[in-house]
């Protein structure tokens, strides 16, 4: 049995054209230690991902070894497959999908920060965590996410040339 | 097709920026559902949004046939998308952006990933941006070396007019098709 939850956030493209966006080094190693933080504090959590809001893997740690950037992709189409539909039902604002099945375990979808913010974090917890504990450790993590993005502060115009 | 009869699915499939978000507007009842996000990729030059699930759109032909409309992600990692959308599909509209590096490749790689659906289904091919690039010959050519025989038109896909003489080649392939 399988339930996939939903919330949604309006979103605006205003933003300046730019070359392929990646995390600098800075970003990528302050990410690394959060997501090592997070699966160290919970042992049935076996998998995180940092992906961009369409669909490319930017980091990943695994207890054991998943196709990132296929999963990458997955939760960029899922999270906005959820938007239009919460869009087709006038439910509003923002940010997580949850896919939970009690033979396998859950995952959890969220876009990290506000509507501006370009990444996402998937994470997958082993059958037998509460999806409660999952969602708080997620959302927290995709909070120190965005702070990270924020403190180095993702110039999207520096990006360009 | 009578009225009545069950809704006919049609793909919209192509590179990122071929016109395929754009060709569903054109033509749709009603507003298409997008799924558009901001391009992080180096789609991102050319446009700011990009397309990570589907798109999906409705028109309704003179005869009263409904006609569903899905637009697929253009960029090869949501390949998965094409193999979910393609399924119970009755053709394909391939959209090429002629003004790419290189065109016919792209349309190499439509052909090859949805071959089954073309050999099985209908399809025809609209090149956008025609003003530069290569020639309608060409494509003929490398569809005839890949021996796959369907219309080729210039189209301007934010033309209704344009996307419904499209849309009208691969009704007439379709009817071969199953006749």
């Amino acid at each position: 049995m399988c339930c996939v939850c939903w919330t949604l956030s309006s979103r605006s493209w205003n933003m300046p054209l730019r070359n392929t966006f990646t995390l600098t080094d800075g970003q990528n190693e302050l990410c690394r230690r959060l997501l090592d933080r997070l699966l160290a504090a919970s042992p049935e959590l076996v998998a995180a991902f940092v992906a961009t809001t369409d669909g490319r893997l930017m980091l990943d740690r695994c207890r054991r070894e998943f196709g990132g950037n296929r999963v990458a992709s997955m939760a960029s189409s899922l999270l906005a497959l959820s938007e239009a539909l919460g869009g087709e039902l006038n439910v509003k604002p923002s940010s997580h999908v949850t896919v939970s099945s009690a033979e396998a375990g859950t995952i959890v979808l969220l876009r990290v920060g506000d509507a501006r913010n370009l990444l996402t974090l998937t994470t997958v917890a082993r059958q037998g965590m509460n999806l409660g504990a999952l969602l708080a450790s997620s959302r927290r993590a995709a909070a120190e996410l965005a702070g990270i993005c924020s403190e180095f502060a993702i110039d999207l115009s520096a990006t360009s040339g | 097709m009578s009225p009545g009869a069950p809704p006919l699915k049609l793909i919209f499939a192509g590179p990122p920026g071929a016109g395929k978000t754009t060709a569903i507007a054109a033509i749709s009842d009603f507003p298409p559902v997008n799924t558009d996000v901001a391009a992080t990729d180096e789609i991102a030059n050319t446009k700011e949004a990009t397309t990570v699930a589907m798109d999906y759109g409705e028109i309704t032909l003179a005869d009263g046939q409904t006609v569903f409309l899905y637009g697929t992600p253009g960029q090869e990692r949501f390949d998965f998308m094409w193999k979910i959308l393609s399924a119970n599909s009755l053709g394909l509209i391939i959209l090429i952006d002629n003004t790419r590096r290189d065109p016919l490749a792209d349309l190499s790689i439509y052909v090859d990933n949805f071959r089954e659906l073309i050999d099985s289904a209908a399809a025809v091919v609209g090149i956008t941006r025609s003003e530069q690039g290569p020639a309608l010959g060409a494509y003929f050519e490398l569809l005839a070396q890949k021996n796959c025989a369907m219309p080729v038109l210039e189209v301007d896909a934010r033309e209704k007019k344009d996307v419904l003489r499209l849309l009208d080649a691969f009704l007439s392939v379709l009817e071969y098709a199953v006749a």
